[in-house]
């Protein structure tokens, strides 16, 4: 193909992908977009270079990268130190020498990770910390050092500016792959990885948001199938992160390998192995597994073979304590988790031996095949073999759905324990359960059926050739990329209301609500979401404030007991961020001049909630009960009673935190109205808190919750985790039995009560969820406000706080929800009354 | 009798064609056996069948120091042939 037609497609397909990225928000929080957009301009610029010229040019690019997204001094820092690395590599000295001279420069870094808090540690620690294994480990059997620019490239590449987990990329794949003269093929292939993995993390949406099952309905079966399950498949986001970042790397010549192949159809524990992030398997069978099993080799193959498994995956655990230390900079070294990895090498040894029996039946069998017999597919000759087609069919869909359950079991070992609890209480409850068994078994057994079918329809589609046993990737890539721009760029009116909910749903970057609330935090998620410190150039092109300060609740605050946790200090004032943050003396984020007894012909409304009614992170002139209760006596008429709205929001309080402040706090102002304030996650930290006052044995000032308990089962004798599950699956009774007793004494008191719903934009929830939380709320009997759309369709980036603060808004969202609930009051006078 | 370096190659990369089901001309003698797809399992296997056929112990990864089968066959056609 013609060169300038050539890069016109591709440059075309970039074009849409960078719409695409930027539509959905791909990795907005890593800034993925400005890092792709460099790497478009610079495939713009590289495919035009004479070849000699092309491998100085993209270790050039990284390294300009890196000073232009990390600024100064992070980039500087970065370049430095890791330029220092690399100069050891370099010196002419025996390799032994220079392997002790990086160790010691790596201990002294990691003491200097421990002591200094310096935000380029995660970059650093993402390039330098496998690369420099990998490398030495090359550098062994190398005549001569490799090209200087190779090397910056390898240590210093682009994708790294905004992917701190990244692929383990072996430096010899990563140098043999390397075509200066690569032609548009690669640079295609390349868009077909990029394509590839972001359907993958729009996948990966997908199931978070819809799939995911919220913890309170885990107490069904079939939720907690579903749970682990999505649980699993949420791995999406790392294979499509990897893929995206070998489709970076093709732009530029670099022919990688694939990272992951089609790991949701392994069908044994070593095919997950070879199938699911396939870099760390090779990286981990060459530095790892072949040394050791050479080592053994005198005690025979199968003993040789078995250790060396279990020590590849006492390896894996320690390398992922020392790689979470190097991107977050904790130490996390819990024996559960190493327990469970030996489970895990238990398991591939014994496949291995059985891979071991295997492959020497095969060769005793192997004179009878020919040699291309042995180059067709061995499923396929199986499924042509006719009466055994069904057979075989049948066997591998088992396997692969047999291991699918199992790794989801495990994977909720390592990334969601508190999933077992709700397991056990499953199992553990007889025939109530045996509805729930006998859904899941079908479910799992139609999968099993759709496999069968699907592999005999591909099987009958090959054989007559309508479809090819491998398709074209740069078909493939097309139809995706297709599909991807058509969800783009879909008009609403197009869509119908629904399909259009759920695809403004996948346009946003969002946390669950279990995920706002910091309750499940996986290992990969973790290391997924660590970001890269930008510098100001790039925070001022993305309109990003600097970077946050760290002044926590916890300064403002003090303990006080365990039904009410904490409470604000009166008279603290201090900044955080640079807004000014005063406590009044009566504990409140509030005017300093209110008083507790009520003026005359006032009209009180006390705001209750979190920390968003509180303010956390804005002036004390911006929080939103504030900005309310001016709007409200602006307009106020002559004769009409003065507004004043209480500021009784607190951080980290949940439904029971905020009973009791009304109780002990709210009901001595005597207020005309109580404005309960709910987010996503109102119903995340109630059972935990709960389950804390259980096991603290706490007596309960509420009769309501000792219903609920009663109803579920829970005895002070009940384990600390069983309860938790257990109250888990009653959130709802539970949340629905504190309203209902805390409307009954508003009327009671005469106070109207009322349930102002403000979700935080960015915090995804499915909307039947959401609308099943309103809803419960005016059964309990609260008059209910939905401020649901309160952002009214602004980015969640343009009303929180920043990068920093995913949670909390800033001015303008308190200003915004101040004019929606004001909108609201105007429009409902009666909540503003006594009754 | 002592097999050849052009024998061990030829073994080599039927071992690997029957290993990893594809046709033994598109082997390439030169290239890393890793970038074949040989895995883990596979590596051993052919390590055990190697040294079944050759009467010869590995004290090492082969694989480290001769990467191709070209080398690999080289490097034990001598070490066969001085033992």
């Amino acid at each position: 193909m013609n060169r300038l037609l050539a890069t016109t497609v591709v440059g075309a397909q970039l074009g849409l992908i960078l719409l695409i990225a930027y539509t959905f928000e791909v990795a907005a929080r890593i800034h993925f977009f400005p890092v792709l957009c460099l790497s478009v301009a610079g495939f713009l610029v590289h495919v035009w270079l004479p070849e000699r010229l092309r491998p100085a040019f993209f270790p050039l690019l990284c390294v300009g990268g890196v000073m232009a997204f990390l600024g100064w001094p992070n980039g500087a820092w970065v370049l430095g130190i890791g330029g220092g690395l690399i100069g050891v590599c370099y010196l002419p000295i025996a390799l032994g020498a220079r392997v002790l001279l990086i160790s010691v420069a790596a201990i002294v870094l990691a003491f200097l990770r421990l002591d200094v808090d310096r935000a380029f540690w995660p970059v650093l620690g993402s390039m330098f910390m496998f690369r420099m294994i990998v490398y030495l480990f090359e550098a062994r059997r190398a005549r001569e050092n490799p090209p200087l620019a190779l090397t910056v490239a390898y240590f210093f590449p682009l994708p790294n500016l905004c992917f701190l987990f990244f692929p383990i990329i072996d430096f010899q794949t990563f140098r043999e792959t390397y075509r200066p003269s690569a032609s548009w093929h690669q640079a295609q292939a390349g868009v077909g990885w990029i394509v590839r993995g972001l359907s993958h993390l729009l996948a990966y949406r997908i199931i978070k948001y819809y799939f995911l099952p919220a913890p309170h309905q885990l107490g069904e079966l079939p939720y907690l199938a579903l749970f682990l399950a999505a649980n699993y498949a949420l791995y999406l986001h790392v294979s499509g992160i990897f893929h995206i970042i070998t489709g970076m790397f093709h732009l530029f010549g670099f022919e990688l390998p694939r990272t992951h192949h089609n790991y949701f159809l392994a069908s044994s524990f070593t095919d997950v192995w070879r199938r699911i992030n396939v870099y760390w398997k090779d990286f981990m069978t060459k530095v790892f597994f072949l040394p050791a099993f050479f080592a053994l080799r005198g005690w025979g193959t199968g003993v040789a073979v078995a250790v060396a498994a279990v020590w590849v995956f006492v390896a894996t655990w320690l390398l992922h304590v020392y790689q979470v230390f190097w991107i977050t900079g904790g130490l996390d070294v819990n024996p559960e988790v190493a327990l469970l990895w030996l489970g895990a090498s238990v398991f591939v040894a014994w496949n291995l031996q059985r891979d071991l029996a295997r492959a020497g039946r095969r060769r005793a069998a192997e004179p009878a095949a020919s040699a291309s017999e042995r180059a067709s597919d061995p499923r396929s000759l199986a499924l042509a073999a006719g009466s055994s087609q069904l057979w075989s069919a049948a066997c591998h869909a088992l396997q692969v759905v047999g291991m699918f359950v199992l790794i989801s079991l495990f994977w909720a070992g390592w990334n969601a324990p508190m999933v077992f609890p709700f397991l056990q209480t499953q199992l553990t409850a007889g025939t109530q359960a045996l509805p729930g068994v006998l859904l899941v078994a079908g479910v799992l057994l139609g999968v099993v059926c759709a496999g069968v079918a699907a592999q005999l329809v591909r099987e009958r589609l090959h054989r007559l050739h309508l479809v090819p046993r491998t398709p074209s990737p740069a078909v493939s890539a097309l139809a995706l990329l297709t599909i991807l721009t058509l969800v783009a760029l879909a008009p609403h009116a197009a869509l119908g209301d629904r399909a259009a909910g759920v695809v403004a749903l996948l346009r946003r970057e969002a946390d669950t609500p279990v995920e706002a609330a910091m309750a499940v935090q996986g290992y990969y998620e973790e290391m997924l979401n660590a970001r890269v410190p930008t510098g100001a150039w790039l925070a001022a092109l993305q309109g990003r404030p600097k970077p946050l300060q760290t002044v926590t609740y916890t300064t403002m605050s003090r303990p006080t007991d365990d039904l009410l946790e904490r409470e604000l200090i009166p008279g603290w004032s201090g900044e955080v961020d640079g807004s000014s943050l005063t406590v009044n003396r009566l504990g409140l984020r509030d005017r300093a001049d209110r008083a507790q007894a009520k003026p005359p012909d006032t009209q009180r409304i006390a705001a209750v909630g979190s920390s968003v009614v509180m303010g956390y992170g804005v002036g004390d002139d911006e929080a939103f009960p504030l900005l309310l209760e001016d709007r409200l006596n602006a307009r106020r008429q002559p004769g009409e009673p003065l507004f004043e709205v209480l500021n009784f929001g607190t951080g980290k309080s949940y439904a029971i935190h905020r009973r009791v402040l009304i109780d002990r706090k709210v009901l001595a102002f005597r207020p005309d109205a109580i404005f309960y304030v709910a987010h996503q996650d109102e119903m995340l930290g109630t059972v935990q808190h709960l389950a804390k006052l259980l096991e603290r044995r706490v007596k309960l000032p509420y009769p309501c919750l000792d219903d609920v308990l009663r109803k579920a089962g829970i005895t002070p004798d009940t384990p600390t985790g069983e309860a938790h599950a257990l109250l888990q699956t009653r959130a709802l009774e539970l949340i629905d039995a504190l309203y209902r007793d805390l409307v009954k004494d508003c009327r009671q008191r005469g106070i109207v009560p009322v349930w102002v719903y403000v979700p935080m934009p960015g915090v995804a929830e499915a909307p039947a969820r959401q609308e099943g939380f309103v809803r419960l709320a005016r059964e309990a009997g609260f008059e209910v406000v939905d401020l649901t759309d309160w952002a009214d369709g602004r980015r969640a980036a343009e009303v929180r706080r920043g990068q920093a603060d995913q949670y909390h808004p800033n001015a303008l969202g308190h200003r915004l929800i101040a004019e929606r609930l004001d909108t609201a009051l105007q429009q409902r006078p009666g909540l503003l009354r006594r009754r | 009798m002592t097999p050849s370096a052009e024998e061990i190659q030829a073994w080599l990369v039927d071992r690997v064609a029957a290993l990893t089901e594809v046709n033994p001309d598109d082997v390439d003698v030169r290239a890393p056996l890793t970038r074949h797809g040989l895995d883990s399992v596979m590596v051993v296997v052919l390590a055990a069948d190697l040294e079944t056929w050759l009467n010869y112990r590995f004290r090492a990864n082969p694989l480290d120091a001769h990467p191709t089968i070209e080398a690999l066959a080289r490097f034990l056609a001598g070490e066969v042939a001085n033992r």
